[in-house]
């Protein structure tokens, strides 16, 4: 598991959120991953943008699946619907994917992020489409 | 003076490069360009599908900003994003609207383009609160 986790956080655009598996629950198609968000990302009200909180989403629910398939399939988001709850303030966010559910090719993902508190942020939901990774 | 809608407004627009090109006052319709900075790779090489979301926000949000004379800012509710083509780490056009705008709320869309062979990339629509900008009376 460590090794899945890692490779997922390798690429720039999880540095750049400050990605951090926490924890995966491979039966439930289930996992979760803080991010950092930082100073560069915050919108002129201070908060951080919208795109940014649109990407942690975005960079959990396609974890979920990866490691559901033990590293063998990735999913291209298709479409993502985000709903903004609360302001996400730079720090530490805690997000949630999971794979609602998957035929072959397609998969339907969802996601949410929370403060360390457990106070809900921001939900999205996708339609994905599945690809081997070798 | 300068509009703050034709300037790099916020830190998020800093980091995506963006630089105004022209507001249409009829069509309510603002065009950014955006260079995506290496650090929004995905593992394929191309920007992050969350990250694109970024354009179209900042984008959608000046459209609002620049048909209110520089008075409002947007407060998303949602954002719906679809995803037509891979978003190469290159320069894109951007382009936002109000599709409809009245004091309590306003509707927004967007899309991008590349640059290059202006292909279209990635559509949004959003629903939004218009809020005041911070500063301002």
């Amino acid at each position: 598991m460590g090794s899945i986790l890692s490779a997922i956080t390798r690429p720039p655009c999880a540095e750049t959120l400050g990605a951090e598996p926490i924890a995966e629950f491979r039966e439930e198609s289930r996992i979760e991953i803080a991010f950092h968000p930082n100073e560069t990302m915050l919108n002129p009200r201070g908060t951080v943008q919208g795109g940014f909180v649109a990407a942690m989403l975005d960079d959990v629910m396609g974890p979920a699946l990866v490691a559901a398939s033990g590293g063998k399939e990735a999913p291209v988001t298709l479409d993502l619907t985000v709903s903004y709850i609360g302001p996400v303030m730079p720090g530490r966010v805690i997000g949630k994917g999971r794979v609602v559910s998957r035929t072959k090719s397609t998969a339907f993902l969802e996601a949410e992020l929370f403060t360390e508190a457990g106070e809900l942020l921001a939900r999205a939901t996708s339609t994905a489409r599945i690809f081997p990774i070798s | 003076m300068t509009k703050i809608w034709e300037g790099q407004r916020s830190p998020s627009a800093k980091l995506m490069g963006s630089e105004f090109i022209s507001f249409d006052e009829e069509a309510n319709e603002l065009t950014t360009r955006y260079t995506p900075p290496p650090s929004f790779a995905s593992p394929r090489g191309a920007v992050q599908g969350g990250l694109i979301a970024g354009f179209l926000d900042e984008v959608m949000g000046g459209a609002l900003l620049a048909s209110t004379g520089g008075e409002r800012l947007p407060l998303n509710l949602d954002l719906n994003l679809t995803f037509v083509s891979m978003v190469p780490l290159s320069p894109i056009i951007a382009k936002g609207r109000v599709v409809k705008a009245g004091r309590r709320v306003a509707f927004l869309e967007g899309e991008l383009y590349d640059e290059g062979d202006g292909r279209l990339l990635a559509r949004a629509t959003s629903t939004a609160l218009p809020t005041p900008v911070p500063g301002a009376e």
